[in-house]
């Protein structure tokens, strides 16, 4: 009888240290498992990477930023509704420049070399970025 | 500086093209072309373009892996 509640313990602590384990790995195993292809990503990516080879930094700066930016807030928002972790790890640096670009361009133009500098960053990033979603898998 | 000339000359496609836009960065500073707020922003811009890099690199093993598995199981 007491053999019997010695194994049961034991098994119990067994269970109860492996759903535990599941649990608490759930977070992190889904940080690690790549997401697949997906259309609406695929396209938001270029609608990005459109708006940022537009820019013309001989005109005013805010709504051209706008555009790029509300193209980036959708990916973010779709990304995040999903639940794609890697793409969002992948675009909020970008996400950073962008936002620093926009913040700035509302209060007050920046200059033109400041912008064409802005342009070549964000042509890089958005490539990068538009590279990786698209050749998923 | 003498770092960054030389890395403008790498080999590797990313690295010449991100001290090429570190050098350009600096030589507009140092004309007054951009502001010390500019300049400070656009640095921390080429360090998340360097982050973001890290990451698709990342998301590429993982398709590689995906695809290897994938094609393993086909043989299966």
């Amino acid at each position: 009888m007491r053999k019997i509640t010695v194994q049961s313990t034991v098994t119990g602590v067994v269970l109860l240290s492996l759903i535990l384990l599941t649990l608490t790995g759930c977070s992190t195993i889904k940080d690690k498992i790549p997401s697949f292809w997906d259309d609406n990503q695929s396209r938001a990516v270029i609608d990005i990477r459109q708006s940022v080879l537009d820019l013309d930094c001989k005109q005013p700066h805010a709504p051209q930023v706008a555009v790029i930016k509300k193209h980036m807030d959708w990916l973010i928002i779709y990304s995040q509704v999903k639940d794609t972790r890697d793409v969002l790890r992948l675009v909020k640096p970008m996400n950073e420049t962008v936002n620093d670009f926009y913040d700035r361009s509302m209060v007050k133009q920046g200059s033109e070399a400041y912008c064409n500098m802005k342009k070549k960053v964000l042509d890089a990033q958005s490539g990068t970025v538009a590279k990786a979603v698209i050749g998923r898998f | 500086m003498s770092d960054l000339y030389q890395l403008a000359q790498s080999d590797k496609p990313w690295v010449a093209q991100r001290a090429q836009l570190a050098l350009q960065l600096q030589e507009q500073h140092a004309r007054g072309d951009i502001t010390n707020d500019e300049y400070k922003e656009l640095l921390e811009d080429l360090v998340r373009t360097d982050v973001l890099d890290s990451e698709a690199d990342d998301m590429h093993t993982k398709t590689m892996l995906v695809y290897a598995i994938y094609g393993l199981a086909q043989i299966v």
